[in-house]
């Protein structure tokens, strides 16, 4: 018996992918209220009960089945006639799409400027929650190796190296608990937060290779970063961004909340990426060190 | 500077100190007294009200109505064309009975000359304050003011007030006060939730009470109308339930560090929170619509939105929280058992401690959800469920019904920032 459902939004790259792939995608992971389907081309679309919107996302509300019960992994989805189909689900995909419309090369330097005296009540936003098995956790088994590459990438340097950066980051790509490990969350925050600083500064982008991130971590979580590096956000994480390019404080504490708490600390590590990519970004802007403290502050 | 380690271990050190000086808080009713001689701050013309501050432009139809009701009881105007006068000439003033020690139930309106009940906590020598219940229907809690209500009110002022006292006075020969912790742990126990049930908790108040009415040897007609008064309002104790919520809160608020929730109040036109480590500030939201049982004759069109400070129970770990005691309130405010107990349960997630001392039986004693910690109300989504009385949103009118709501994530997000941009690293 199927369950007819209806997309409430459908990110645009999302139906892209729905709607060009030579082969019918398949369900690669299922939790609760979400399942990830794989394209042929390798891209991951999530399938979500779940409120947040993103350009991957297809978002069918609250009040779905348990996809657990409904969808098992390896199943083919079928798109077509504007209907999804996985197993015993037909979702109609008919309303609107989401796209990012983030414009950070638009910012004013004084504006983003403002925001670095909230930068230190962000780090304490983030530090009073619950940090077992997140990369703050100093009690958590990788935190050595986590707190070396925050002393290599960001202490000790007098400027942000981007190539330092990555040499380290790569070998801890896949590291910590949860489905994206903790580090690769990290490393998710940054790269989206950074990489719009590189729009402000209209720099190239800091790339990950993702065949090379794919090979140390599982391909989902490689997908994910892969798509946080190349701008594509859900809502929630693009509302961070853009109130810090648009030097709102306030909105930048209150999207941090958001974000955080999603997750058992998956949010907490790419809140942390976040964070630490918007004080590297202020460094560059007035040539400060403040990073250095930043991350002291929380723990490092 | 704090190092992020000894913040988080600040915060839960803080916490704990909080929630224990919450859970120990020993409220005795102590005395009744005029709200001018005993309420800290209170004055000739002041109006003390329901939730956070609030001026006449913005408030709502009910706590309008009882603000004007207050005008004609206490003699500063002879109807409400005078009073709404009075009170735009800047002459009567308003503040938030939190401001003053004090709660009130829905417009939680106390003015100077109303008798009030002093709550004393043993433990930590902190004092309370709560206005007198009045029932239900048309009160002045819900804004109405006709000539019932004013009637009542001088009932109450110049007859059950007095009897009641020298019934306390009496008690006071044997014992320091009305224990109240107690009779809400027992009361819990009863199946009352100590918000909007005190069925069991007001017989037991009057059980213990009777026999102090009689021994003080005031007028036999008046401690029987004082009698007949209170068996016939269920609700008799829930405004010294109220008044020991408070004592408890404020036992817990003001710990450096702590996150702990220590007011949620509502106005009828906004809620706000303030959180034991962040001082006197606010963090409020528009108050939300109630999901209702409505009286007959009325619907959900007619309510207004929150209102009362009766959430003071929440907030120290009673009333909605503690809802799976209490089975037989679903008939009061709508819902099922099970919802009831599954409040319970999700309130669990959001609090920082289970009650020593206020269990719930048929959750095998498990001691109930206590201090909402602001932290997890942000990490989880969940906002605290509490039950409540609703008002018309007409002055005058009176309740209308009873149910259940959802407080707003935005206040909680709010709060949580403000800790942050406190105690920034």
């Amino acid at each position: 018996m199927s369950t007819n459902l209806s997309a409430w939004c459908t990110g645009e790259n999302a139906f892209q992918w729905l709607s060009t792939s030579v082969e019918p995608p398949a369900v690669a992971d299922v939790f609760p209220n979400s399942f990830y389907l794989r394209t042929a081309s390798g891209d991951l679309i999530n399938v979500t009960g779940k409120e947040v919107r993103s350009p991957i996302n297809v978002n069918i509300g609250t009040g779905g089945p348990d996809f657990q019960e409904a969808v098992k992994v390896g199943e083919r989805a079928e798109f077509g006639g504007g209907v999804l189909s996985v197993g015993p689900l037909r979702v109609a995909i008919t309303e609107g799409r989401f796209t990012n419309s983030l414009r950070p090369e638009e910012a004013k330097k004084e504006k983003v400027v403002s925001v670095k005296g909230k930068l230190l009540a962000a780090a304490c936003l983030l530090v009073v929650f619950d940090l077992k098995e997140s990369i703050l956790d100093a009690g958590g088994k990788a935190f050595d190796r986590y707190r070396s590459f925050f002393m290599d990438a960001f202490v000790r340097p007098t400027t942000f190296d981007e190539s330092l950066f990555m040499e380290s980051a790569y070998g801890l790509l896949g590291i910590g608990s949860g489905f994206t490990p903790s580090f690769d969350d990290f490393v998710s925050g940054f790269l989206c937060m950074y990489n719009a600083g590189n729009r402000f500064f209209r720099r190239a982008p800091l790339i990950m290779d993702i065949a090379e991130a794919e090979r140390r971590t599982s391909w989902a979580s490689a997908r994910l970063l892969d798509y946080m590096q190349h701008d594509l956000m859900d809502e929630d994480v693009e509302a961070v961004v853009s109130s810090f390019f648009a030097g709102d404080g306030d909105g930048l504490l209150l999207g941090l909340e958001d974000v955080v708490s999603r997750g058992h600390s998956s949010g907490l590590d790419m809140s942390v990426g976040m964070l630490v990519a918007s004080s590297v970004v202020l460094d560059d802007l007035d040539h400060g060190s403040f990073t250095s403290n930043l991350v002291r502050s929380m723990g490092f | 500077m704090s190092s992020p380690v000894n913040l988080k271990d600040e915060v839960e050190k803080a916490n704990q100190v909080a929630v224990d000086r919450m859970m120990e808080s020993d409220p005795f009713w102590t005395d009744v007294v005029p709200a001018i001689t005993a309420i800290p701050g209170m004055r000739d013309h002041l109006l003390l009200h329901a939730g956070p501050p609030i001026t006449w432009e913005r408030m709502s139809g009910p706590v309008k109505g009882a603000v004007l009701g207050a005008c004609i009881y206490e003699g500063w105007a002879k109807d409400d064309a005078e009073a709404e006068k009075l009170i735009r000439s800047g002459v009567a003033q308003f503040e938030p009975c939190h401001h003053h020690d004090a709660v009130g139930p829905m417009a939680g309106i106390i003015s100077p000359s109303m008798p009030v009940f002093e709550v004393t906590d043993r433990k930590f020598g902190l004092k309370s304050y709560s206005n007198f219940n009045e029932g239900i229907g048309k009160v002045l809690r819900y804004g109405a003011y006709g000539e019932e209500v004013l009637k009542r009110l001088a009932y109450i002022r110049d007859s059950f007030a007095p009897a009641l006292l020298a019934g306390l006075k009496e008690l006071k020969k044997e014992k320091p006060g009305f224990a109240f912790k107690p009779l809400i742990a027992q009361g819990l126990t009863m199946g009352d939730d100590c918000h909007n049930r005190y069925v069991a908790t007001t017989s037991l108040l009057v059980r213990e009470l009777a026999q102090y009415l009689v021994a003080s040897g005031g007028d036999r007609e008046e401690i029987r109308k004082a009698l007949v008064f209170m068996n016939a309002n269920n609700f008799t104790a829930l405004n010294l339930g109220m008044a020991s919520a408070k004592a408890m809160t404020m036992a817990a608020h003001g710990i450096k560090y702590s996150t702990i929730v220590t007011t949620m109040a509502r106005n009828g036109t906004d809620i706000g929170i303030r959180v034991s480590g962040l001082g006197e500030e606010w963090f409020t939201a528009p108050a939300p619509m109630v999901n209702g049982l409505w009286f007959p004759g009325f619907t959900a069109k007619d309510s207004n939105p929150d209102l009362g400070d009766s959430s003071i129970t929440e907030t120290a770990g009673f009333g909605g929280f503690a809802m799976a005691t209490a089975p037989a309130i679903v008939s009061w405010v709508g819902g099922s058992v099970a919802a009831a107990v599954e409040i319970t349960k999700k309130m669990y997630e959001i609090t920082y401690a289970k009650h020593r001392y206020f269990l719930i039986p048929n959750l095998d004693f498990a001691g109930t959800p206590t201090g909402v910690d602001i932290r997890k109300v942000v990490k989880t989504g969940i906002t605290p469920n509490i039950n409540t009385g609703v008002a018309s949103k007409e002055a005058g009118v009176g309740q209308v019904g009873a149910g259940l709501v959802v407080f707003p994530m935005e206040m909680f997000k709010k709060a949580l920032k403000g800790y942050a941009e406190r105690y920034a690293l």
